[in-house]
């Protein structure tokens, strides 16, 4: 057996050459290759890559619980045994006991009809393996759920459903690591939290590290998440690891094309870029994947030497911890955004135009919840508008009630100069407003109509906006936000992420509106491609003359995209400026707060 | 340290039943108690709506005018309507249903009887049913896809859509004449003698539900072993059983229940068939031999039995329901 994998107490868990493979009758495709990694007590490691780069099922495939169409090969260390090879049982038994795990969304995690106090000390025995009384296992669940912060004991009696998501992650952890293992994989903890939360939780599993010697790999889409908690950086693409090194090393000196190429696209929170630094193309699926340099099709930095074979990963410093798989990566000078330009463009104030929108002492309440409670907001012609919050907050309300699909409980919302708090809106006022304001949503999978064609959804705006040749108004719309006129034949289910979000975007320009209301309109969206979209955005809005409303709860996509933002906290609104004012020198403590929790490194 | 604090626990009277909740139980059991009221009224209104009127439905379209007064006279029939159901009402009330036109002997009685027949049937069916259903919605969720899941899937879907009296006379001339393990007609002389005859006509009457409660089981326990909740109990070592109780099984209480109210009201129309082809006396043969020969008081009782049973299991459903989920009963819980 090979001599790397006998040192696993010292390492707390390591892999050698684990890959995964998708059996489909009798082709294999390989999802993940030749995954090495190792992480030893106490350190943390993260491992970061874009939808497609096969890092969650790498994360399962460490925990031996692949879905049955995967297979995995290679082997896992755990404690100083070869994971992979054990029995099923014996596994079951180092599962919680040495490797642990927690999941992306804290509200599916959790069992929602066990009380979280059962579902903490579930794992639990005596020191001889006797079942725990009930007053043992409540005293535990107590001691367990205060080590992660949560004082209160009343907790422990309380169902899932009765915590907000901050709460039951921290649950989820203290199942998670009931019973000290030494090795805890997160699997994007934090994607599902809001921003304030999900500082609390990165902090709180970083404490654990210290206190508990825990090894922790934290799966991630977010690079900063990753260099604000982490020791080490594997960098993930396509299946393989294409880069890997101390955290600092990856930060200021990426030698992969990819993740230079990752980090520019990254929205800077401290100052706005006239063009963020976008990857073309997007990630191959496992069937789809090149020879040779798997980014090689993407990089601007390729030679035709770079596809003729494999790459492999090779060392590129005299520690040996920096390693690339890239041939060129001595040869080559990487740009990041710095390269890319300093505060610039766009920064300036727009000279506000008429004023479209405006809403006064708006309420509205859901049953005795109030989700909106005494906003004044206006939006002038030209301008894009940010609303920032957290969940909770009433931004989509707010926003809903902008174009008329939730009519406030009181106050006056007014847009073009109709009265949408109005008894009784008339269809031509309606047409006015449809006509003047649309909605692009968060999730385009759920917005497009999955049994009709990219054109005949965008057709029926442009009828109603009375186009006169439809084919040709449609192929005009694709090639306007950057697609071929030829995916007006396809459907929804083809396209990617990103495509499907141009096509919704195109939706909302079908009616040739004036305002175009984004509700997280990138929030779903990998990096690069959340840079093409905030690209798109910008450029219509150059070129249209759009106003924008912005509902995010992401602060660097507020910062780039934005004149003048709204910060709503419960349902009001605590503060509003010019953004570069509200972000650089926040007034309001909530303000204050949103800005502190963006994960940072601490220099 | 960072330190998050509960929400406020909401108030509650240690020991007692939380208003919100009490008062949800008392709208439901006021609300059966409506609906039985409804259904009793529409059941005292079949004698009126009978061919000829009431008294022809009682005496038979063979009696003379005479004895038609006589009728009307004794029953009451020439009173006011409503002052004839509050009549009745109370009789019903007092557990008398009227007597058979035909037998000349008391409802409840004939009732009582067919209901030692009928219910032992349908408790056994129930549980046949129900425990066959969740057992191998278990092991074909598990093993989706596999060989075992859908040959369990075409079985059940064979037996759904093979005709009760066809299923109960081959098992009656196979199990019971050809092979002799079980007795095929009659229902026994009690106890075991009596659970030994009803394994045909109940497994006859399982198959015909199996394919519903094994279709419906494998679906919801599938979506719950898919779940995030399923791999983190696995990811965090818990046994198999462990997971399988308090993670599956618990998940799907609540549509296990719904599944199994659904089922009860379900056998009971199936019934019928069952008991004429194993000749077993009980409440369908009952209702038949009503039907064919007129006989209104007990087509009534059988009819307000019936509608008496789906209200109950309604009831005990939907309460049973509020006890394993907790979603269900907290809101009503803290709701003044």
């Amino acid at each position: 057996m090979n001599p790397t994998i006998s040192t696993g107490r010292q390492t707390g868990l390591a892999t050698d050459s684990l890959s995964v493979w998708l059996e489909q009758g009798r082709a294999r495709r390989p999802i993940a290759e030749s995954i090495s990694l190792r992480v030893a007590p106490g350190e943390s490691i993260a491992i970061v890559g874009e939808s497609g780069s096969g890092k969650s099922v790498t994360a399962r495939a460490l925990l031996g619980l692949l879905p049955p169409e995967l297979t995995s090969e290679g082997d896992v260390s755990v404690a100083g045994t070869s994971f992979l090879r054990l029995s099923e049982a014996a596994r079951r038994r180092l599962r919680g006991n040495e490797i642990a795990f927690i999941m992306q969304d804290p509200f599916t995690m959790l069992n929602p009809v066990l009380k979280v106090g059962d579902q903490v000390t579930a794992a639990l025995r005596g020191e001889d393996g006797r079942k725990l009384s009930k007053a043992e296992r409540r005293a535990e669940a107590v001691a367990r759920l205060n080590e992660v912060g949560i004082t209160d004991p009343a907790v422990a009696g309380k169902y899932p459903f009765q915590l907000s998501g901050g709460m039951r992650q921290r649950v989820g952890i203290a199942a998670a690591i009931a019973e000290n293992p030494r090795v805890l994989i997160a699997d994007e903890p934090t994607t599902a939290l809001d921003v304030t939360t999900q500082q609390e939780v990165l902090k709180l599993l970083d404490r654990l590290r210290k206190t508990h010697e825990l090894g922790l790999i934290l799966i991630t889409h977010d690079l900063r998440v990753a260099f604000a908690t982490c020791d080490r950086v594997y960098v993930m693409y396509a299946g393989q690891i294409v880069e890997v090194g101390e955290t600092d090393a990856i930060r200021t000196q990426p030698r992969h094309p990819y993740t230079a190429a990752l980090l520019a696209a990254e929205p800077p929170l401290d100052h706005r870029v006239p063009r963020l630094l976008t990857i073309p193309g997007s990630v191959p699926s496992p069937g789809s994947r090149p020879d040779g340099c798997r980014f090689a099709p993407r990089c601007s930095y390729a030679v035709a030497a770079c596809t003729d074979s494999p790459v492999s990963l090779r060392i590129t410093d005299e520690s040996g911890e920096h390693r690339v798989r890239c041939d060129r990566a001595e040869e080559i000078t990487l740009i990041t955004d710095e390269a890319a330009g300093g505060p610039a463009a766009g920064a300036e104030t727009v000279q506000p135009g008429d004023l479209l929108v405006k809403m006064r002492a708006v309420r509205k309440n859901y049953q005795d919840k109030v989700a909106v409670d005494g906003v004044d907001v206006d939006v002038y012609a030209g301008e894009s508008v940010g609303l920032v919050g957290e969940s909770g907050s009433g931004k989509t309300t707010l926003a809903r009630m902008m174009v008329g699909l939730t009519r406030p409980s009181a106050g006056s919302v007014r847009v073009g100069g109709v009265e949408l708090a109005a008894k009784r809106v008339s269809r031509q006022q309606w047409a006015t407003v449809r006509g003047l304001a649309q909605m692009a949503f968060q999730d385009p999978m759920s917005t497009l109509n999955p049994t009709r064609t990219i054109g005949s959804t965008l057709r029926e705006g442009l009828r109603l906006s009375g186009a006169d040749d439809l084919e040709a108004a449609t192929a005009e719309l694709l090639e306007r936000v950057g697609l071929p006129a030829g995916y007006a034949h396809r459907w929804p289910g083809q396209l990617s992420g990103g495509e499907r979000q141009r096509v919704a975007i195109a939706r909302a320009l079908s009616r040739n509106p004036r305002i175009v209301v984004c509700d997280e309109v990138v929030s779903a969206l990998d990096v690069s491609v959340q840079a093409h979209i905030l690209n798109l955005l910008r450029e219509l809005q150059a070129d249209l003359g759009l106003t924008y409303v912005f509902i995010t709860h992401d602060l660097a996509v507020v910062r780039q995209i934005t004149d003048r933002v709204y910060v709503l906290n419960h349902g009001k609104v605590v503060e509003s400026g010019q953004t570069p004012d509200v972000l650089d020198r926040p007034a309001h403590d909530y303000t204050k707060r949103l800005v502190a929790s963006i994960p940072r490194v601490e220099q | 340290m960072t330190t998050t604090q509960a929400p406020a626990a909401t108030r509650k009277r240690p020991g007692g039943i939380p208003p919100g909740l009490l008062r949800y139980v008392l709208l439901r059991i006021s609300a059966a108690i409506v609906v039985m009221l409804v259904v009793s009224f529409v059941v005292f209104l079949f004698v009126h709506a009978a061919p000829g009127g009431p008294e022809y439905a009682i005496a038979g379209k063979l009696a003379t005018e005479e004895q038609l007064a006589n009728i009307r006279q004794i029953y009451g029939f020439d009173r006011p309507l409503l002052e004839q159901y509050w009549t009745y009402l109370g009789q019903l009330l007092h557990g008398e249903l009227g007597e058979s036109v035909i037998q000349r002997r008391p409802v409840a009685a004939l009732l009582g009887e067919a209901a030692q027949v009928t219910v032992p049937l349908l408790l056994f069916t129930w549980v046949i049913a129900l425990v066959a259903g969740v057992a191998i919605g278990i092991v074909t969720a598990y093993r989706a896809g596999s060989r075992i899941d859908r040959f369990a899937l075409g079985m059940t879907t064979l037996g759904a859509s093979t005709p009760a009296f066809v299923v109960g006379t081959v098992f009656a001339w196979f199990f019971g004449v050809e092979l002799g393990w079980f007795p095929a007609l009659g229902i026994g002389d009690g106890g075991l003698d009596t659970i030994a005859h009803l394994v045909l006509p109940a497994t006859t009457m399982a198959i015909a539900v199996l394919a519903i409660t094994t279709r419906i089981s494998r679906v919801r326990i599938g979506q719950i072993l898919a779940e995030d909740q399923a791999l983190f109990a696995r990811a965090r070592g818990l046994g198999r059983w462990w997971t399988l109780r308090n993670v599956v099984l618990r998940n799907a209480g609540v549509q296990l229940i719904t599944l199994s109210g659904t089922i009860v009201v379900s056998l009971f129309t199936g019934l019928i068939l069952v008991e004429r082809v194993f000749n077993l006396p009980g409440i369908g043969s009952l209702m038949v031999e009503a039907i064919h020969d007129q006989d209104m008081p007990v087509i009534q009782g059988v009819t307000l039995c019936a509608a008496l049973l789906v209200v109950v299991v309604n009831l005990v459903v939907d309460l049973l329901c509020m006890l394993v989920d907790p979603r269900l009963r907290v809101r009503l819980e803290s709701a003044r």
